[in-house]
């Protein structure tokens, strides 16, 4: 019950931080707002079992992807104060986005999804200690891609972390060099773009 | 007051806030002991960390005035000690003066946020083997997680006061702590590639001799000594202590992001920077010096939480010793030492790290061996760190990035 | 049992999607829009994120539950990870040519980018 009011309060704090996302009249505003809505989305991770991402979340978006939007705010400041910040579509717009939400909200809740673990508590069974015997579940954790097969200690389990370095390292070794590239092209595309 | 008399005050408490609570519904008496034990545990570190920043500030006023050869404050109580008292009561009475132009929800709220990252990441702190008030699976992410957060306070601050200059300071403020901001990660993965968890009580514990034992036994700081100096660089450059105090220097843009703010606001940036002070401290102790294992086990009837303060302590006196010796550098020199030195220095050590890692200690070769190796890394690292700062030196008079306004009469501009 | 149904994280995700699409379709200010699309990003990841939790492959500890169960599948966890270097490349590299383009045309109004226009 403790459980379900936290995720409503912070659930709450996010969809009022993304709303005054998109109403505030200054840009600097908006952006203070969309920080604190990153923050609410990295308490959900945090309320789902996912504390690592929890705070990458929290490290990448607010310590870095913040700072980048708020440099361009300062950078760019001009006066638009007079004018409406919103241009001719708001009416339609509104319908779109209320039908899709319409839409995406009934199949969440009506959808028959393959759920696997109701049964699994925070306490035991997400943030699972290193060291944790494993027994037969070994077999499982290896066919998962979350453990490498000849591991000399096969009988013991890695920690959460543990698990996805070895997945990012193992079964989706591609996606992470491409993606270190993809960051490499970023870092230089920018530099390059936003220099005198 | 051992760690173990700590465990057993803390489950007698845990019972008798069942026994009080236990007219709520059954489900709901152990998340609300739980959080009410949490309520605790956080105004007992605030209380302590609170009066150790107090006694901070009169440790660096006295420190500082020996290296300068003065005597620093001695009239308020014996040697001063009434000092951060007297300091806060001329702050409080200060008055509260708020620019008219000031954005103001802001420009407060700028003043009122900057506090909490620096007070957050004392959660993930273990002064002893127990006495952790968070022991998360991912404790020292989460300590830079929360304190890269102070940046946007920083920002708040700056466009909040409505002063050209005051968002000049901001925005050269940020960029110094975002730069810094890698060297000092990548200077600790090389730890956490060692110790092998993220956790904060399994580091320590790695760092033996009292911990489970594992790789390597040995505090970190002798087999990452230069991670371990620029970690100190990149600490000191990131809660913007000398010499890196460019944002808040007396002679530079009046008083940067902080310009506008007069009483106790100001008093929030004073209590951020020492609070964040000593949560580096605290945090280098843990990542390098062992925490609260003693340095030998015969040593073990010290209670840990005397190591760990005296650590931290220690690592306190380092930063007022780098301020009180060293001057303050350039913002172009600054920003080219991180980028240009440091980070270079940090991948490295990075590579060096994981190769002996994986090569010696997958293999299982004996600690000697593994010992020497590293020795050798560290060796060549310094080696690289004299050759880039040589190289350095030798382009100083082209600085890549100007970040302050053409001063020359010469008429050159930026 | 888990206090938290799935629908409840689906219905928060999908709020704050529609919120982002909204922003994204209805301001003026360039950064405005971007800020729209960041926030699309997180409601994605708060999804991948959602199902991560509740459709995961299982493992049991033991024979019985009461010995707990643990999640092995970090399908969902990789996700994030990917979408979240993603979206930082994506802002770093859009800020650069909000910036650019401020350089030369002194706007960041979308009205105002006609230049390819008709």
């Amino acid at each position: 019950m403790i459980e379900q009011g936290a995720f409503i309060a912070i659930a709450a704090v996010t969809l009022i931080a993304a709303c005054a996302v998109v109403v505030a009249r200054t840009v600097f505003v908006s952006a203070l707002w969309l920080v604190l809505s990153f923050v609410g989305i990295a308490g959900l991770y945090i309320m789902a079992g996912a504390y690592f991402l929890g705070v990458v979340q929290v490290l990448v978006y607010v310590g870095a992807i913040s700072v980048l939007i708020l440099f361009a705010v300062m950078l760019t400041r001009n006066v638009m104060a007079e004018e409406s910040p919103f241009n001719r579509e708001t009416v339609i717009s509104f319908m779109v986005v209320g039908s899709l939400f319409g839409v995406l909200a009934i199949a969440g809740y009506t959808a028959d999804w393959p759920l696997t673990h109701g049964a699994v508590t925070p306490a035991n069974g997400l943030a699972v200690p290193a060291g944790t015997d494993l027994g037969a579940s070994a077999a499982l954790a290896v066919a998962a891609g979350a453990m490498p097969a000849a591991d000399p200690g096969a009988a013991t389990m890695p920690g959460t972390v543990a698990m996805l370095g070895r997945s990012l390292m193992s079964e989706h070794l591609l996606a992470f060099e491409v993606m270190s590239i993809i960051l490499l092209v970023a870092l230089v595309g920018a530099i390059v773009i936003a220099r005198d | 007051m051992t760690d173990a008399w700590v465990v057993l005050q803390a489950s007698g408490l845990r019972e008798s806030l069942a026994g009080l609570l236990s007219r709520l519904p059954e489900g709901a008496i152990a998340p609300t002991v739980e959080l009410l034990m949490a309520v605790l545990k956080a105004t007992a570190i605030v209380l302590v960390i609170q009066l150790g920043m107090l006694y901070s500030t009169w440790l660096e006023r006295k420190f500082i005035a020996r290296i300068q050869d003065r005597v620093g404050p001695n009239r308020i109580g014996l040697f001063g000690l009434g000092v951060p008292f007297a300091d806060m009561v001329k702050i409080l009475t200060k008055e509260d003066i708020t620019p008219t132009a000031a954005h103001r929800w802001v420009y407060n709220l700028g003043a009122v946020l900057v506090v909490p990252p620096a007070l957050l990441g004392f959660a993930v702190i273990a002064f002893d083997r127990h006495l952790i008030a968070a022991d998360l699976s991912v404790g020292i992410l989460f300590f830079f997680a929360v304190a890269s957060t102070s940046v946007i306070p920083i920002f708040m601050a700056g466009w909040g006061s409505r002063n050209k200059y005051a968002l000049i300071g901001a925005m050269r403020a940020v960029a110094q702590i975002v730069s810094y901001e890698i060297p000092q990660v990548l200077s600790l993965v090389g730890v956490l590639l060692l110790a092998g968890t993220l956790g904060v009580n399994e580091l320590i514990a790695s760092q033996g001799p009292l911990g489970d034992g594992g790789f390597p036994g040995v505090w970190f700081v002798f087999l990452q000594p230069i991670a371990f100096i620029i970690f100190l660089i990149a600490t000191s450059a990131e809660i913007e202590r000398t010499p890196f105090d460019i944002p808040d220097a007396e002679s530079e843009i009046i008083a940067g992001y902080h310009t506008e703010y007069s009483g106790i606001k100001f008093g929030m940036f004073y209590l951020a920077l020492y609070f964040a002070t000593i949560a580096a401290a605290a945090i280098g102790a843990i990542l390098f010096l062992g925490g609260w294992q003693p340095p030998f086990a015969f040593l073990a009837f010290v209670p840990g939480w005397a190591w760990m303060t005296g650590k931290t302590v220690l690592l306190v006196l380092v930063f007022m010793w780098l301020r009180g010796t060293l001057p303050r550098l350039r913002a172009d020199q600054l920003m080219a030492f991180a980028w240009k030195i440091l980070v270079p220095l940090t991948l490295v050590n990075l590579l060096l790290t994981g190769l002996i890692g994986k090569l010696l200690y997958a293999a299982e070769q004996p600690p000697l061996v593994v010992f020497a190796a590293f020795t050798v890394s560290n060796a060549v690292l310094l080696g690289l760190l004299l050759w880039l700062i040589a190289w350095w030196r030798e382009r100083d008079g082209a600085p890549a990035v100007r970040f302050d306004a053409p001063l020359a009469p010469s008429g050159r501009t930026a | 049992m888990t206090a938290i149904p799935l629908w409840w994280y689906l219905f928060v995700s999908a709020a704050v999607f529609c919120i982002g699409m909204f922003g994204a379709l209805t301001r003026r200010n360039a950064i405005n829009v971007l800020m729209g699309i960041e926030l699309m990003l997180n409601a994605v990841n708060l999804n991948a994120v959602a199902f991560w939790r509740y459709t995961s492959p299982v493992a049991d500890l033991g024979a019985d539950e009461s010995a707990g169960r643990f999640i092995v599948g970090m399908d969902g966890q990789v996700f994030v990870v990917m979408i979240i270097a993603l979206a930082a490349a994506e802002a770093a590299v859009g800020l650069a040519l909000i910036i650019a383009i401020y350089r030369s045309r002194r706007t960041v109004a979308l009205d105002d980018f006609t230049l390819m226009q008709g």
